[in-house]
């Protein structure tokens, strides 16, 4: 869903702060600051408070300069003046050097002991893995004491070689303290605590209106009835020759008429209508010109979820083992298109396509590939196809009949207004 | 003086010339069958073939392009083609003429052409280059610097004051001109030969090809120091149309195992002279084995076709092998904002006295760095004082400081590239120049977030120095440009208002915003690559922009992958630690762009409220954007986190992550306003 932008009033960020500062002091517990606890809202300095509707929290500052980064339902974020990774002077660089009292092997101690005390396991952040140590940097001045340790996560990317960040520690080489953490793995998402001020929205935008996409003439509801009729036996082939799986022929019945959309776009007469089985179409100038199966994984407008949780769950729905080359991918998408009466000239798809996927996330495959012939540059589509390569079946065509004029077919003769 | 790439025919004589507008085959040959021209050209299996004819140099007359995809013999190494029927009153009985066109036509002296023909001639006065007809010359041609053959009196004289007179009615070659000029010369002299009908032929690969010559300069063996790399270059059919042929080049440059070069090995204007080459100093590269491209970017000849700005060749792959004994792959080309000139290089020699004597503009000797290395590097700061006590920091006085390195025992010396120093004029605050294309007008973007998102992105400069952007004000009617959006063209939905000269006025704008000493970050949204952006070349900016910038954002696809970051005096592809900028005393600033193309938008049809889109813009694209700017904001954390804090959970665009797209070079750790004040240390 879309985020929204709130008004930030003093009401509300005061609500939000009282809430986040109980994790606030148990954070400093945890992480042995030296800092009096419990930390009050009298040692706070500043709080930036998040404007998002989708990301509560904010950005503690307390007055002697240690700040903490409450996001997603724990403080995701901790640092002070002495980080030296996040020093945003380098004029400052020769007071960080120092002597080097632990070594690595200590310093690794200090953050696994940290990630216990903040309440989770190495596991759920894979620091039960090696990790990544940066050790002390050298400076113009000297050694600075500081060890850099990251963990990445081997269960989230889409890079197998190159995981993003779990957790990352900064540890003082002089006096052992952690100077800095960020903790980025969604395992350690919590719920947001609860606050009794409700922020007024200020930044909803607004529904798209009518801005340069092509206006729909609307028709009669006997047109556009008549049209789906005449349109259907069309729209039937085409899922025969894609390979969608679906009672034959396709009928009024089978259409979702909540999702029917038929008017005249430019003087030619279109439709767009779901399946009851989700199964969508869209019918312009004599043809069936986008096809998109009920477990397509890419859908124009669908609106995607970004919260982890939801995020992977959707993805997991097309983990599948690879069972075809892309060269195989792109000459099904080539055959199938040749089936439905189009040259590969004519769609321009003679060329080599652009072949996207089949992805990672972490260790799974997500197995779809996306076949795109785009006119160069920056120039529009010209087909768009995703193939489920578990499968061997194409979830997805779109022929672009704006691109591609030399396409277009008669529609059928409606007779009634 | 080599490679003459044009054939040039006039009736019943074959001749070549040196000429302004060259560029084509090595080793072209020309020769006439009856009415019919054939030419020959040396060629490899596989590749194809552009050509292309005119009847005279005059570059207002288009070139015909006779073909664009002549496919290279796939039997021999030598390709024919024939111009059917092209010569008009043809000696069908008598025997061809041939003449290579290469060192053959080079060669030819006034004397020999005097002999042979029985028309005017020109050819430079300086004795470079070779005799041309004066009928290839343009009606006003200035012949101030050539030497003109009168056939009549069998004399060369001097062109000065002389320009070429309109022709006849009767279609007869220009007559010699007459003092005086402006075509009022009296014609004296003026050969009575048969009207001749000339043609000129050029033959350029499809593609970008390194010259045999420089092939064998970059694989005979190692490669040291500087060589220049000649090429050529043709585009055809690049449009999906199969007739657009472009032929100036707009930009060419080096590509290093797959990124930019470091070095100045980039031609970035509009090029005619022949034959194109690059300077590459391998000096620039680690030594041992590499692999080398020339990238190649015409500008699109219609100018309205904003959907294609450039088009963009690659040479094929080249593997070298590089050996210097001195060397810089961690050149820093830049003195120090803060009054220090660093010098990073490297030497195949251990354990010896080094030295650096730097130079100014004039020449004069200011200082000289000593030392000795002993694992080969040598890293050396000069606090920019010379050897007067006299601070060198007026870039005024001091735009630029030249340098020869000395290693002793060896001994071998090394002129370094020059450094550039820019003037100290950080502002109080820096401000933003914020830009976008109105790219997405005909896609959805659910709650109009994409615009929402780029608004957003305006609204956090506010915060950290202000902005500058400009859109026009309801009812205002004279057109100033607006680079909030800066129009666009999209080619499935013309709109005749959107004019040449619109778009003109829009970059003019733009490119006056950036060059305000004050603009030192800079957001911009819309279409690019690794050479333009919003239709710009990164050779204008490079030239107009004289500030050094902070941060620059470009989200537009390849904006990585050239050297649009140089523009902005941030030189990739290299990424740096907090005491790297500590120790060169260089602001730190980063520059982020995109290593490929990427999808801002899936196919296919939406409707919404009546109207129907051809694409959508998913909500994953502007999200990152306004994740990005979140993290980088509230939590204050380094670009390179924020970069990878706002990509996270979105899902694929076409399956591309495009957030994993995203390259950062210089300081990757640089925070939302960090040095972004004039009284900023670091």
């Amino acid at each position: 869903m879309p985020f929204e932008l709130l008004q930030i009033t003093a009401q509300y960020s005061n609500a939000v702060l009282v809430a986040v500062m109980p994790y606030v002091s148990d954070c400093v517990k945890n992480l042995e600051l030296p800092i009096p606890q419990p930390v009050s809202i009298s040692q706070v300095a500043e709080f930036k408070c998040s404007p998002r509707s989708d990301l509560f929290g904010g950005l503690v500052i307390l007055t002697n300069g240690y700040q903490f980064a409450f996001l997603h339902g724990h403080v995701e974020l901790y640092r002070n003046q002495k980080s030296y990774y996040f020093l945003q002077d380098p004029d400052l660089i020769p007071r960080f050097v120092g002597p080097v009292n632990l070594s690595e092997r200590e310093a690794l101690e200090v953050a696994h002991r940290a990630i216990k005390r903040l309440g989770y396991t190495d596991a759920m952040l894979s620091a039960d893995r090696p990790a990544d140590v940066s050790s002390p940097p050298r400076s113009k001045t000297g050694l600075v004491p500081r060890y850099r340790i990251r963990w990445y996560d081997s269960t989230r990317g889409h890079d197998p070689a190159h995981h993003p960040l779990s957790i990352e520690f900064e540890v003082d080489a002089t006096s052992g303290q952690i100077q800095m953490l960020k903790i980025a793995n969604p395992n350690t998402y919590r719920p947001d605590p609860k606050v009794d001020v409700a922020p007024r929205i200020i930044g909803h935008g607004p529904e798209m209106a009518y801005r340069n996409g092509r206006k729909i003439v609307p028709v009669s509801q006997t047109y556009s009835n008549a049209f789906l009729t005449a349109i259907l036996p069309q729209c039937s082939e085409f899922a025969r020759i894609v390979g969608f799986d679906v009672k034959q022929p396709l009928t009024t019945n089978d259409v979702d008429v909540s999702t029917f959309i038929c008017g005249l776009v430019d003087g030619d007469p279109m439709a767009a209508f779901s399946l009851k089985n989700e199964a969508r179409f869209t019918y312009r100038h004599g043809q069936v010109i986008a096809f998109y199966a009920p477990d397509v994984m890419e859908l124009p407008d669908r609106q995607n979820s970004h919260d982890p949780k939801e995020f992977e769950r959707f993805q997991a729905n097309f983990y599948g083992k690879v069972n075809m080359t892309t060269n195989e991918s792109v000459a099904l998408v080539r055959e199938t298109v040749s089936k439905l009466g189009y040259t590969k000239k004519m769609l321009h798809i003679d060329k080599p396509p652009g072949v996207y996927g089949p992805n990672w996330w972490g260790t799974n495959r997500i197995a779809r590939s996306f076949i795109i012939w785009k006119e160069p540059s920056d120039g529009p589509f010209c087909v768009t196809s995703e193939v489920d390569v578990a499968n061997k079946k194409i979830k997805s065509l779109y022929i672009n009949d704006h691109a591609l004029t030399n396409i277009w077919r008669k529609p059928p003769e409606i007779r009634v207004r | 003086m080599k490679s003459p790439k044009h054939g040039i025919l006039t009736a019943g004589v074959l001749l070549l010339a040196s000429v302004a507008h060259t560029f084509g085959i090595e080793g072209l040959t020309l020769s006439l069958q009856c009415s019919n021209v054939v030419l020959s050209w040396p060629s490899t299996p596989g590749q194809n073939y552009i050509v292309q004819y005119r009847p005279t140099l005059d570059q207002s007359t288009p070139w015909e392009t006779l073909t664009s995809s002549w496919a290279a013999d796939p039997t021999t190494n030598i390709t024919y083609f024939v111009h059917s029927n092209i010569v008009q009153n043809p000696n069908c009985g008598g025997e061809g003429f041939d003449m290579m066109a290469e060192q053959g036509a080079a060669s030819l002296a006034p004397e020999v052409a005097s002999e042979s023909l029985a028309i005017p001639m020109v050819m430079p006065a300086n004795g470079e280059g070779i005799a041309a007809p004066l009928i290839i010359y343009p009606p006003g041609f200035n012949l101030s610097g050539f030497v003109v053959f009168n056939p009549s009196t069998g004399e060369w004289v001097s062109g000065k004051g002389y320009k070429v007179k309109s022709q006849g009615t009767d279609g007869a070659s220009p007559d010699v001109p007459g003092p005086g000029g402006d075509g009022g010369g009296d014609g004296g002299g003026v050969t009575n030969a048969p009207a001749p009908a000339p043609g000129f032929y050029e033959v350029v690969q499809d593609g970008v090809r390194i010259s045999n010559g420089s092939m064998e300069a970059l694989t005979n063996g190692v490669v040291s120091n500087s060589i220049d790399i000649a090429f050529e270059a043709g585009n055809a059919a690049n449009d999906g149309t199969g007739t657009n042929v472009a032929g100036n080049l707009d930009s060419a440059m080096l590509v290093i195992d797959g990124t930019e070069y470091a070095g100045d090995g980039v031609i970035e204007w509009p090029q005619q002279t022949s034959p194109w080459t690059l300077n590459f100093d391998s000096a620039y590269l680690q030594n041992g084995s590499h692999t080398l491209q020339i990238e190649v970017s015409w500008k699109n000849p219609d100018s309205t076709d904003n959907n294609y700005q450039y088009f963009t060749r690659y040479s094929d792959p080249v593997s070298i092998v590089v050996s210097n004994q001195i060397f810089y792959p961690n050149w820093e080309p830049e003195v120090g904002e803060l009054g220090i000139s660093a010098y990073f290089l490297q030497t195949v020699f251990t354990n010896v006295p080094w030295t650096i004597d730097i130079y100014d503009v004039n020449s004069n000797l200011v200082q000289t760095l000593t030392n000795i290395t002993t694992d080969g590097s040598i890293s050396a700061y000069w606090n920019m004082v010379d050897n007067n006590g006299v601070t060198r920091t007026n870039a005024d006085l001091d735009p630029e400081f030249d340098a020869i390195v000395t290693v002793y025992d060896a001994p071998t010396t090394k002129h370094t590239p020059k450094k550039k120093q820019r003037k100290n004029n950080w502002p109080a605050h820096g401000v933003w120049t914020v830009a976008y294309q109105d790219f997405f007008k005909f896609e959805y973007s659910a709650n109009n977030l994409m615009q929402n998102t780029i608004n957003s992105y305006a609204n956090t400069a506010a915060q950290f120095g202000g902005y500058y952007l400009y859109y026009p004000p309801a009812g205002q009617t004279n057109d100033i440009g607006q680079t909030y959006p800066m129009r666009y063209q999209k080619t499935n939905h013309f709109d005749a208002s959107i004019t040449s000269a619109a778009l003109a006025l829009d970059s003019q704008l733009l490119e006056s915003f950036l060059t305000n000493s004050n603009s030192r970050n800079f957001f911009f949204d819309g279409h690019g690559n690794g050479s333009s952006l919003a239709g710009i070349a990164s050779g204008t900016l490079q030239s107009i922009i004289k500030q050094r910038y902070r941060f620059v954002m470009i989200d537009a696809c390849s904006s990585a992958t050239g050297d649009v970051d140089k523009a902005f005096g941030i030189n990739g592809p290299g990424t740096f630690p907090g005491t790297y900028y500590e120790s060169t005393g260089i602001r730190p600033a980063a520059y982020c762009g995109y290593s490929r193309d990427v999808f801002y938008a899936v196919g296919g049809p939406v409707t919404h409220n009546g109207v129907t889109y051809d694409d959508t813009i998913p909500d994953d694209v502007p999200y990152f954007i306004s994740n990005f700017l979140f993290y980088w904001n509230l939590e204050n954390v380094g670009l390179l986190d924020a970069i990878n804090d706002g990509g996270q959970n979105l899902s694929s665009v076409g399956g591309q992550y495009r957030e994993d797209y995203w390259k950062v070079f210089g300081y990757n750790e640089l925070g939302i306003d960090q040095v972004n004040h004039g009284t900023d240390t670091w």
